[in-house]
């Protein structure tokens, strides 16, 4: 948890964001629906939920690489949703994003130096006074625990974990304060996830990072972050300290989602019901979301009420904010 | 929106060098031979002035006259024409303008449709709509009445045809690199590159023409072909250059057919050798970019040798009483599949030995390139490429997989396995409703009447709780969500009432509350049918719940074995531990260290000897690298295969734990 919870801190923040995509025949996919989050420095939040939720449209947005609506996205202060595309491209190296995808992340008609060196290619004549040089490049890496050899083959002769490291080089190469991490892990062998998830902890710390880690994975989330957001189907369910939220999710869906990781019990372990008794049926369409809480339909408590009114995500304790109308 | 878990990306690099590889496999004795031909060609077309030939249009010149017809003999290689011109010479100086017209026309039309191509498919919108717009109408357009209208107002130069051939080639240059170009601009690394700050300049230079500048050279080869096929056409109608072309030749030379056919088969043969050569150096370009493609290589191969003696030593016979062997749903002894790739052999499956009992569930955990898929492959046979053998003994239902005749196993494939694989998507048509889909097959193998397939349909799309079944018949696949589509493939798995279930990663597409839903289902038809399963999978955390016994595989072997609980509580071998270890435990604190296995997974091409394990493993000695540890036993259904097994004391000091629980 970090402990340094004043305003000027925040190194992003979220605010109203709203993501639409055309969908044919005058329909829209509301990817995201009116999110608000601060990311503070130094902290790792983990932004979790099931696929459709908006978790990647939502880090996708924060970086520009999909247009937002409506809503702001602050840097340092500064609302990127507006900005002059030259204005962008230099904002934009604050922050640096790791795909689920290694393999897709990485030119294949490249060498590994090159991209690598790729950032410090884009800034060395960098007018605006921060420009980069080659031993950049080097000290990355190594850093990243890649044998300097690897830099003359191409990323089709490697394995998943060593094109996640090459990403991970690429991107620190320009100095960013904010990583963030779509799905990282997601494509790794089990043994190879750890050595990548101990290697962003470490790298963490090295270079003072920010990280927004989005992942459906909640073991994951569990270990490497200090606060954890719930989406479902484009809102946040709940905000929480991440032991908070392992030990007392209050959401239904946030229980609902505990309960249903295999292997776990959720009687003995939160003293929960079995998931089919929290959650039922699957996610509905993003083109026709329900109206009020989105999660009414698959939700066991769910009543008149839940259908007419949007839940407002409240605060029930310090830093643990939950959108449902039956939590307190 | 990523899909949870994509199918796991972590392959050991091959040991030889793959570029080089490949370039050895594409450019196979055909394609060197049309490189030597194309060689030629250039070189006669630069040089044609200085060889020693007749020239074209005269009569014999440096040795007495060529005869009008005259047959190919010592005077004249390739015979005279109806003027008593050489014809072999005629043939060599219409090298040169094949080749000016050839590349010139061709490089100018790549160039320009490339880069529209580019424009359309990287900045999309309205660009993209207008090209697209002006393609349709350019590919539409009668190129013959626009040949005939330009050669009557400018002639018949060599810019004017060089013009007008590039211009109508730009079409397909721009669709080729526009499709290249969308696909390309989807992946991440273009993602990555704007977030790094490269402009638009830089994205369309360094990221996507690199990637796109082979598919174009390759298509480039078979476009010059093209353009040499249709300046045979046009000469055939009396619309050709000024000069003499091959076209022309042959034009030429069709009308004596019967009393002189050299004539015309010279320049046609040259010609027909020519359009070959540009395409196979084409089509060598092409595999480079899909090297898969090279391997078109099919072939299954059963070995004799039936092993009357599994690897532990025991004879068979004896670890299976008689009375056991019938329960037996599916008995596997001595199991290798060797893959056979030009990159060498891959031991895929190295001497498995396990059984499934009736209505048992058997886990296999592996990482990816553990061998696992092709373990479940090897039992039905189906590989998607390449040569392979198998040996051993593969036995479902008492009928032998690997020596029966193919009717018998085919038969057994239909009445005794059910599938379920990873992507629901690869099982369904999509083009095809779910009813037909589920209803036909049970009219061919049941000779059910519609309505009574139907109502066995509805029946079984109930068993797999899919939601208001009558409706669903009539959806496409497309229309159902992923955990739905999962429940419709378990139901085509059942249609046959299988007694044994192959689920290969079934939920590892699906969302966590959606994938306990179905393990239950999975669960519960398996106890009601009295179903045999194997359930593959790379998540112990989906195995703990669900099954009787697991195997863990590592390399192309099963290193530990046993029923689920005892195995889960008292791991032996190091990789088992290791496994478990590299989960991230719930209830640990954030931010804890997790314990990892170091290295890559071993490659399966030409394996060193002993533990597969032995260069990640903290315990290993040198038995370890010479010596491949045999079973040993715990108990019957109890075994592990490790020279240095973690024993019971040591595990109390860390407590394996998984997805949470200590176990």
């Amino acid at each position: 948890m970090t402990d340094n919870e004043g305003s000027d801190d925040v190194v992003v923040r979220v605010d109203n964001l709203v993501v639409e995509f055309p969908a044919g025949r005058k329909q829209v996919v509301h990817a995201v629906s009116g999110v608000n989050f601060e990311l503070r420095r130094g902290e790792t939040l983990g932004l979790v939920g099931e696929s459709g939720c908006g978790k990647s449209t939502t880090g996708r947005a924060i970086m520009r690489l999909v247009q937002p609506t409506s809503g702001r996205v602050e840097v340092d202060g500064v609302d990127l949703t507006q900005l002059p595309t030259n204005d962008l491209r230099r904002l934009r190296r604050k922050m640096q994003m790791i795909f689920q995808d290694p393999v897709s992340s990485l030119n294949p008609s490249r060498r590994v130096r090159d991209i690598v060196r790729e950032g410090i290619e884009i800034w060395r004549d960098d007018a605006g006074g921060n420009p980069l040089n080659d031993t950049k490049a080097t000290e990355l890496m190594a850093a990243v625990g890649l044998d300097p050899a690897v830099g003359d083959r191409r990323p089709h002769e490697l394995s998943g974990g060593q094109c996640q490291r090459i990403c991970i080089a690429r991107a620190l190469v320009v100095d960013p304060d904010v990583l963030i991490l779509d799905e990282p892990v997601s494509a790794l062998d089990v043994s190879v996830q750890a050595q990548i998830l101990n290697l962003l902890e470490r790298l963490r710390a090295q270079f003072d990072l920010t990280m927004l880690f989005i992942s459906h994975d909640l073991a994951v989330v569990r270990n490497v972050s200090d606060r954890v957001l719930v989406m479902y189907l484009g809102r946040v369910c709940e905000e929480a300290p991440t032991d908070e939220l392992f030990s007392t999710p209050k959401h239904p869906y946030s229980q609902a989602l505990l309960a249903s990781i295999p292997g776990v019990d959720p009687t003995t372990q939160w003293g929960l019901g079995q998931p089919d008794e929290l959650v039922s049926g699957e996610l509905p369409s993003p083109v026709n979301p329900p109206s009020g809480c989105r999660f009414r339909t698959r939700c066991p408590l769910a009543n008149d009420r839940c259908a007419s009114e949007v839940p407002r995500l409240r605060e029930i304790a310090p830093g643990h904010r939950v959108a449902c109308h039956y939590v307190d | 929106m990523a899909s949870p878990d994509v199918p796991v990306t972590d392959q050991p690099s091959p040991p030889i060098s793959r570029s080089r590889s490949v370039l050895r496999l594409a450019f196979g004795p055909l394609v060197w031979l049309s490189i030597l031909w194309i060689a030629l060609l250039v070189f006669a077309a630069v040089f044609r002035d200085l060889l020693p030939l007749r020239e074209p249009d005269e009569l014999g010149i440096r040795t007495r006259e060529v005869e009008k017809f005259e047959s190919p003999g010592w005077n004249a290689f390739f015979g005279g024409d109806s003027q008593g011109r050489d014809v072999f010479s005629r043939v060599v100086w219409g090298a040169r303008p094949a080749l000016i017209l050839g590349v010139s026309a061709t490089m100018i039309a790549a160039v320009l449709g490339s880069i529209v191509g580019m424009a359309a498919g990287y900045l999309r919108g309205k660009v993209d709509l207008v090209t697209s717009i002006l393609v349709d109408i350019t590919l539409a357009f009668p190129v013959l009445v626009l040949l005939i209208t330009v050669r009557a107002s400018f002639g018949n130069s060599m810019l004017v045809f060089v013009i007008l051939f590039a211009v109508t080639g730009i079409p397909p240059y721009a669709r080729i690199v526009r499709g290249a170009t969308l696909s390309l601009a989807e992946r991440e690394f273009v993602d990555a590159a704007v977030a790094l700050g490269a402009n638009r300049r830089r994205v369309v230079l360094s990221e996507l023409a690199p990637n796109i500048a082979l598919p174009v050279l390759s298509f480039a080869f078979i476009g010059f072909a093209i353009v040499i096929v249709a300046e045979g056409g046009l000469a055939f109608i009396g619309l050709s250059l000024d000069e003499i072309t091959w076209g022309q030749l042959i034009a030429a030379g069709t009308g004596d057919i019967q009393d002189a056919a050299h004539v015309a088969l010279l320049p046609a043969t040259t010609m027909f050798l020519t359009i070959l050569a540009f395409n196979l150096v084409g089509d060598a370009i092409r595999s480079i970019v899909a090297p898969r493609q090279v391997l078109t290589q099919r072939r299954l191969r059963v070995s004799d040798d039936r092993p009357e003696v599994a690897p532990n030593g025991v004879l068979r016979k004896e670890t299976a009483p008689p009375d056991s062997r019938n329960e037996r749903v599916l008995d596997i002894v001595n199991l290798h599949t060797t893959l056979h790739t030009p990159l060498g052999d891959v031991m895929a499956v190295d001497g498995i030995t396990l059984h499934v009992n009736r209505g048992e569930a058997l886990g296999i955990v592996g990482e990816s390139g553990s061998g696992k898929t092709m373990f479940l492959r090897s039992i039905i046979g189906t590989f998607a490429l390449a040569d392979v053998s198998r040996s051993g003994v593969v036995s479902v239902a008492g009928v032998d997989m690997l020596r029966s005749d193919p009717a018998t196993v085919r038969r057994t494939l239909g009445t005794c396995i059910g599938m379920v694989s990873q992507d629901p998507l690869t099982a369904l048509n999509p083009v095809r409703r779910i009813e037909t889909q589920l209803v036909e097959p049970m009219r061919v193998h049941f000779a059910l009447d519609k309505a009574a397939a139907r109502a066995r349909a509805i029946e079984l799309l109930r068993s797999v709780g899919l939601p208001d079944p009558e409706r669903r018949l009539r959806a496409y696949p497309h229309e159902l969500s992923g955990g739905m589509r999962q429940r419709v493939t378990i139901a085509m798995a059942l249609v046959n009432d299988p007694e044994l279930l192959l689920a290969d990663e079934p939920t590892t597409a699906l969302d966590v509350t959606v994938q306990r839903q179905l393990l239950e289902l999975l669960g519960e038809l398996r106890r009601q049918r009295t179903m045999s399963m194997v359930l593959v999978t790379h998540d112990l955390a989906v195995v703990k719940g669900y099954t009787d016994r697991v195997a863990i595989m590592y390399g192309g072997r099963v290193v530990e074995s046993g029923p689920t609980n005892s195995l889960f509580a008292q791991p032996r071998h190091r990789y088992t531990v290791a496994l478990m270890r590299s989960v991230p435990d719930l209830s640990l604190p954030s931010h804890s260290e997790l314990e990892v296995i170091d290295g890559l997974p071993p490659s399966l091409v030409n394996p060193p000897p002993g533990c597969r394990f032995a260069a990640r493993c903290p315990a290993a000695t040198d038995v370890c690298r010479t010596d491949t540890p045999i079973r040993q036993h715990v108990d019957d259904d109890r075994w592990f295969r490790c020279h240095h097994p973690v024993e019971p004391d040591e595990l109390e000091s860390v407590p394996v734990q998984v997805a949470g629980t200590s176990s």
